[in-house]
């Protein structure tokens, strides 16, 4: 997940309510921290759990990384996506701009 | 590789037999592993795909020959093929680095992250025999063969695909997938599960391949086959290519509303795009026109539409962070990730 480019998505909606929420899937704390700070990301960023508090696959059955989904107001996954190739964000900006 | 320990390892026994008690014994230096642990850690301080695709491309040409080579094709295909789009550039290196390279598990890594650049750009390559130099070597494990299968289905290499698709299937039990994970620990459960969701993608695609070579009661037994192993993902749609290629068959056999019905969750909530066209498609034929196929993909997309499950995970200060609060009544991206 190129995560720099969600918080562009994020710096450009997040005053129209969008917000994103990250998880490490993988628990790999130390990487996943000097990565957000060297990036400057300021949105939510969440750590997996082990054993029964792991999320990520017991509860989202997420095969491969990146998988992320788009939430509406109401609490209802609105869209999926597996992957994150160049130029995905043009698309996620209008599927965010379709909820808000 | 084994070799060049034993090489090495004798020339520092000799070293120290040949009685050099004074002298230190100089370290024998392999280039290649120097070059290898070099370029890693330049990679890190690295920030553009072209600064990365040079930096590889630098070392593939320096050592064309290596294991490592192989481990680099994947990145220049990716970064000089699809982030900068110069495919026909990340095809020259690749090939010009399969030409020079003797090792099989190298020459398999090249020449299947260069097989998709070579079709894009019209020029022939014989995927099969890159694989089957490797399987000369050691058997292929399922990965590799549906990885093979899953290429030549994308560019219509249709006998290639059934071959391959055929030997997948075979690898599609519990032994055979816990002969390819030795080190890992599975119960006779998840294996079973893990066979089955293998044999779901090896019969999804030889139905395809079978289907395209008109062998249709062969390819709707495939789908038969595979239909009550099939599992979803989180929203409801197939994991696995089985109702994308299952859809793509009863669209082209005139059964438009049955390709609708199995198209659809994979098309709305899986992302996928090659089911959204044939979904367009098959709407098509369905009511004789494309008019209202937006307002009808929104509508079908609230009904497959799930409320979001909660839960608590800690940030990176420890403090606990209940998912339903952060996302009360705003739009939400959750997204999965792992820093690399």
């Amino acid at each position: 997940m190129e995560l720099p480019r969600l918080q562009t998505l994020y710096d450009t909606y997040k005053d129209q309510g969008f917000n994103v929420v990250v998880v490490d899937g993988k628990r790999m704390t130390d990487l996943a921290t000097k990565f957000i700070e060297k990036n400057g990301l300021t949105y939510t960023a969440l750590e997996n759990g082990e054993d029964e508090a792991e999320v990520v696959k017991n509860i989202f059955m997420v095969q491969s990384f990146p998988t992320s989904f788009l939430i509406d107001r109401e609490g209802r996954v609105m869209y999926s996506h597996v992957g994150f190739e160049p130029g995905d964000e043009e698309h996620l900006a209008e599927e965010i701009e379709s909820l808000l | 590789m084994n070799k060049i320990l034993i090489a090495v390892g004798l020339l520092l026994a000799l070293g120290l037999l040949g009685g050099c008690a004074k002298e230190a014994p100089v370290e024998a230096v392999d280039p290649v592993e120097q070059a290898w642990q070099a370029m890693n850690e330049t990679y890190n301080d690295l920030e553009t795909a072209q600064e990365k695709t040079e930096l590889f491309e630098s070392f593939m040409r320096e050592f064309p020959n290596t294991a490592y080579a192989g481990r680099l094709a994947s990145a220049v295909a990716y970064y000089r093929g699809e982030e900068l789009d110069d495919p026909a550039g990340a095809y020259a290196i690749l090939a010009e680095t399969l030409a020079q390279n003797t090792d099989p598990e190298a020459r398999y890594d090249i020449g299947t992250s260069m097989f998709p650049l070579a079709m894009e750009l019209g020029e022939t390559m014989d995927l099969g025999a890159v694989a089957e130099e490797l399987a000369a070597t050691r058997a292929l494990n399922f990965s590799e063969m549906i990885d093979v299968a899953d290429l030549a289905l994308a560019h219509d290499q249709w006998e290639l695909g059934v071959s391959y698709s055929e030997a997948a299937l075979e690898r599609a039990t519990p032994e055979a997938f816990l002969a390819d994970y030795p080190d890992d620990d599975y119960t006779a459960e998840e294996a079973a599960a893990k066979a089955d969701r293998r044999k779901v993608m090896a019969l999804a695609n030889l139905g395809w391949a079978q289907w395209n070579l008109d062998l249709a009661e062969e390819a709707m037994a495939a789908f038969a086959q595979a239909a009550p192993l099939k599992t979803v993902n989180y929203l409801g749609a197939a994991d696995t290519p089985v109702d994308l290629y299952h859809g793509k068959v009863m669209l082209a056999g005139g059964e438009a509303g049955m390709a609708m019905d199995l198209l659809a969750p994979g098309a709305i909530m899986g992302s996928d795009d090659e089911a959204m066209a044939a979904l367009r498609e098959a709407y098509i034929a369905e009511k004789g026109s494309e008019t209202g196929f937006d307002e009808w993909i929104w509508t079908q997309r609230k009904g497959l539409a799930k409320e979001v499950d909660t839960f608590t995970l800690a940030d990176y200060e420890g403090n606990p962070q209940d998912f339903a609060a952060l996302t009360d009544g705003k739009v939400t991206l959750l997204a999965f990730w792992f820093p690399t």
